[in-house]
């Protein structure tokens, strides 16, 4: 752990082995975004909420051990960041979910595929204990590995190796029912 | 462990691709950002960060750690040690000591803002109806905590029992839609572009405006919608719903 701050986290040299804010958004902003968004965030809020993320990052980054994931460092971050608008947010943005969704626009979508396929994801992941569910999430979608999983969310990591293994054969086994019902 | 098969692959490829946010709002946020702390504006409250052991044994192995939590927690820090498969959000204890870093928020931003993506102005017609303008800093508009009044002056009218009208009106817009009623459609959608300029659903009011106009065979203005849109939206998910009306298509 540094000693010293930095003079200003966002411009100058790494000091000992802590990035700068500027290489920490560069590279993971995408990262947290999608976080965001799997937590829970709506669309509409999630530009507001990576900045304070950011914010965030930018007050505790002097706190970061370079020994550690950063991206295990910025989830916990982000999980907090998320819980924080949830609970400020509360119910009046909870209703924003009881909106039908839009009417299918004219003719075929050209996107019908990828979207689908992204829907049943989400759908999978919705029926999921947000535990569960952000396991998966680092591991299959943000490549994270069972080390960093465990860092991220607290977690044994003999527990995330079983609920990994637990996660792909669900939803394997979703995948075929979902063909098997028909769905191409 | 038996890896995911192409097929699943695929398929969060998919979800992967349509969740990642657009170049132009990156540069955009990270504007914000630096905006925002150049105002002094910390950033959000929130708990102390657990000291997470990616085992229980490396935990033990790490006796600087255990040094740093009982300092932590001799100056009032909460600090949440959790093993196994305990919930990790800690309790919601405000550390001041770490929230107020006094050095860090003296420290005056030298970056200077990202080049604003270009983006062309909005169409001609109805020209009060158009998305959401593109601002050089963003300051919150949705995240409104009582603590952290926002800085922008606020929509004609605000709160939850906007959120509801909002909402109301929306729908009955889409069931107009849905009706084949696309012209009384577009008279809701005018009045909510009146009423909630900057609402929670500037988005789906354009997609379902977009759609109104194909519906009454107005091309040229579906197409000047949706080219507005998909400048400032393209990487979003409604960006395929436009790319498939009749204002998406060459």
């Amino acid at each position: 752990m540094p000693t010293t701050l930095p003079t200003d986290l966002a411009t100058t040299p790494a000091a000992a082995g802590i990035p700068a804010l500027e290489e920490v958004y560069r590279r993971h902003f995408a990262f947290v975004w999608r976080s965001l968004l799997r937590l829970g965030i709506p669309r509409s809020a999630v530009e507001d909420v990576a900045q304070d993320v950011f914010l965030v990052v930018r007050r505790r980054l002097v706190d970061y051990d370079p020994s550690r994931s950063l991206p295990a460092w910025l989830f916990g971050i982000v999980r907090r960041v998320a819980s924080e608008w949830r609970r400020s947010t509360g119910r009046a943005q909870r209703r924003l979910d009881l909106l039908p969704p839009p009417p299918e626009g004219e003719g075929a979508d050209r996107s019908a595929e990828l979207g689908e396929a992204a829907e049943f994801v989400r759908r999978f992941l919705g029926e999921l204990d947000e535990d569960w569910r952000m396991v998966f999430v680092l591991s299959e979608l943000e490549g994270l590995s069972g080390t960093e999983i465990a860092e991220a969310l607290a977690m044994n990591r003999n527990t995330v190796y079983a609920r990994q293994r637990k996660l792909r054969q669900r939803f394997e086994r979703a995948i075929e029912r979902a063909y098997a019902e028909g769905r191409s | 462990m038996k890896e995911l098969s192409p097929k699943a692959r695929a398929m969060l490829d998919a979800l992967q691709t349509i969740d990642s946010p657009a170049a132009e709002v990156e540069a955009r946020a990270w504007s914000a950002v630096v905006g925002r702390t150049a105002a002094g504006d910390l950033g959000p409250s929130v708990p102390a960060d657990p000291i997470a052991p990616a085992t229980g044994a490396a935990w033990l192995g790490k006796p600087v750690l255990w040094i740093v939590g009982a300092v932590a927690i001799a100056s009032g820090v909460a600090i949440a040690v959790t093993r196994d498969e305990v919930p990790v959000d800690p309790p919601k204890v405000e550390p001041a000591a770490v929230i107020d870093d006094a050095k860090v928020a003296a420290v005056p931003p030298s970056i200077p803002p990202p080049p604003q993506p270009a983006v062309a102005p909005p169409p001609d017609e109805e020209p009060e109806l158009v998305p959401e303008p593109t601002k050089p800093v963003r300051t919150r508009t949705k995240a409104e905590a009582p603590k952290a009044p926002p800085k922008t002056a606020p929509a004609p009218i605000d709160g939850p029992d906007a959120l509801e009208q909002e909402m109301r009106l929306m729908s009955e817009a889409r069931a107009a839609l849905g009706a084949g009623d696309a012209s009384r459609a577009i008279t809701l959608l005018q009045r909510h572009a009146k009423q909630f300029p900057k609402g929670a659903f500037v988005l789906e009011r354009e997609v379902s405006w977009i759609t109104a106009l194909c519906a009454l065979g107005r091309t040229d203005a579906a197409r000047q919608r949706a080219d507005a849109f998909l400048k400032r939206h393209g990487s979003h998910a409604l960006a395929a719903k436009v790319r498939a009306s009749c204002g998406g298509t060459p």
